[in-house]
């Protein structure tokens, strides 16, 4: 069998570069709603316990279905329940950042956990209002001890994402099927679009990494431990 | 001299425990007491009553001659002029030694920066700490210096009186006696203050009149070597047996021989 010279595969490969766009799109879409939903869950839940079970329920149940049907349902369900137009990537954004809302309020309610009580109490003691008390002592901690969990939760998204294919959206891993079809080189353009999915998760995940460090407390084990044994 | 801060009968019930029933003091301006007593006697909750970071169930609290319990008084502007420093310190931990006593003035009073910084500088000085600190964190500071800041953001909300909790009894003898001295500089120069302590040294020093709490009340006051006299007096032997081991900590510290009892 020979090969393809590589000018044909070209378009073939920027066809699907293309399409990881949508990933991106709603990876961080969805991310940064979630997140939203989640420190306004924290926020709420710190002073209210009836807010605080009502949450915990309500993110139990979505932690609980599975993505795909989560997605299928928001598309083919819901939008049309609340008679929006059935756009396959405003759906997709939509289901992801619910899920990820249960994810990411849980990773903040444990990070939120490790958080002296007695600051909280000191910051209502100086007559700081509660919601402000959460705003600038808990959360900043909060945040700060999350980035990890909160940076593999974006990285879960983006290949949760490549699930749209489902609803219809386009993105990278559903037009590497298209490509393999097209050119018969099944496994090669799979592999491909793996690979580049995983190139920007790699990214992700290493930007955390420095970002963590960077915003690490000075004197705290979060700034690195190397200093132990020297 | 006018009373800055006065609580009346304050009862504060936990489910069916009175950790307060019927706790009354007051200080005037510039008056520094002190409050001991066994543990579980209601030292802490009286502090957190005066400061309203906890509500009580009857009684009354008059901050400079106006009643605060009434209902209607807005208990976020009464805590910002009756400050509370805690046995931990409790500083918040992302914020370097500046920030922290610069957060009081500038998100709580809501001062113009320059104006808030200008506090913050002066207390953390009045505290002894210099500049070299000023942009450590909590945790690269010392448990002595960590409380000092305390005490600096305290200081720093300019506050009608200071309440402090246990200051110094976790910290090693050095960090004791710095916040000691602290405290007792702050007491000299007419910062109204009310020490919850057990440091017989600290009590010694501030040279002030002890109030001793047994179950939610305050049972009796006075100087600190007249305790164990009017405690056996009144005939209870729990409070006795508290004033002479307080009183006996002393004598032990400043190696004077225990008077016989």
């Amino acid at each position: 069998m020979r090969c393809a010279p590589v000018q044909d595969l070209l378009p073939y490969i920027a066809l699907i570069l293309a399409g990881l766009r949508y990933n991106l799109l709603i990876a961080a879409s969805a991310f940064l709603a979630g997140l939203t939903a989640a420190v306004a869950a924290l926020v709420l839940s710190l002073f209210s316990p009836p807010a605080a079970k009502l949450a915990t329920a309500v993110f139990r149940a979505i932690k609980g279905v599975p993505p795909l049907v989560l997605l299928a349902a928001t598309y083919w369900l819901l939008f049309p329940a609340l008679g929006l137009p059935s756009d396959a990537l405003l759906a997709c954004i939509v289901a992801f950042a619910i899920r990820s809302s249960a994810f990411q309020a849980q990773i903040l309610r444990a990070a939120a956990a490790a958080v002296e009580r007695g600051q909280l109490e000191a910051a209502l003691s100086l007559g700081l209002g509660e919601r402000e008390a959460a705003l600038y002592v808990v959360l900043p901690q909060s945040l700060r001890a999350a980035l990890p969990a909160l940076f593999n939760e974006l990285s879960s998204l983006l290949k949760e994402s490549t699930l749209g294919l489902a609803v219809g959206v386009l993105d990278a891993l559903a037009r590497a099927r298209y490509v393999s079809i097209a050119t018969g080189y099944s496994l090669v353009w799979m592999v491909a679009a793996g690979l580049l999915v995983y190139a920007v998760s790699w990214a992700v995940l290493r930007f955390s990494r420095i970002l963590h460090k960077r915003l690490a407390v000075p004197g705290t084990l979060g700034a690195g431990v190397a200093g132990l044994w020297r | 001299m006018e009373v800055a801060l006065e609580a009346d009968g304050l009862v504060k019930r936990f489910g069916s425990f009175k950790a307060l029933d019927g706790a009354s003091i007051s200080l005037h301006w510039g008056e520094v007491k002190v409050l001991a007593g066994p543990n579980g006697s209601g030292k802490t909750t009286l502090l957190k009553c005066l400061n309203l970071l906890l509500r009580p169930d009857a009684g009354s609290v008059y901050l400079e001659g106006l009643e605060v319990t009434a209902p209607g008084v807005d208990a976020k502007l009464v805590r910002q002029r009756v400050a509370l420093v805690f046995q931990e310190g409790y500083l918040f931990s992302h914020m370097t030694a500046f920030e922290n006593v610069l957060f009081g003035p500038l998100k709580v009073r809501r001062l113009p920066r320059r104006e808030a910084e200008k506090l913050a500088a002066g207390a953390l000085e009045a505290v002894g700490l210099g500049r070299s600190f000023w942009g450590l964190y909590p945790a690269q500071l010392s448990g002595g210096q960590r409380q000092r800041v305390a005490i600096a953001r305290a200081l720093a909300m300019e506050p009608v009186v200071i309440l402090y909790d246990e200051p110094t009894s976790n910290l090693d003898p050095i960090g004791a006696e710095e916040v000691a001295a602290t405290i007792v500089e702050l007491a000299r120069s007419g910062v109204t203050s009310l020490v919850v302590t057990h440091d017989a040294a600290l009590i010694a020093d501030l040279g002030a009149e002890v109030c001793l709490m047994s179950r939610g009340r305050i049972a009796l006051r006075g100087r600190l070597e007249e305790l164990p006299g009017m405690a056996a007096a009144l005939n209870d032997g729990e409070l006795s047996s508290f004033a002479r081991a307080l009183v006996g900590r002393l004598a032990k510290a400043r190696g004077v021989p225990l008077a016989a009892d």
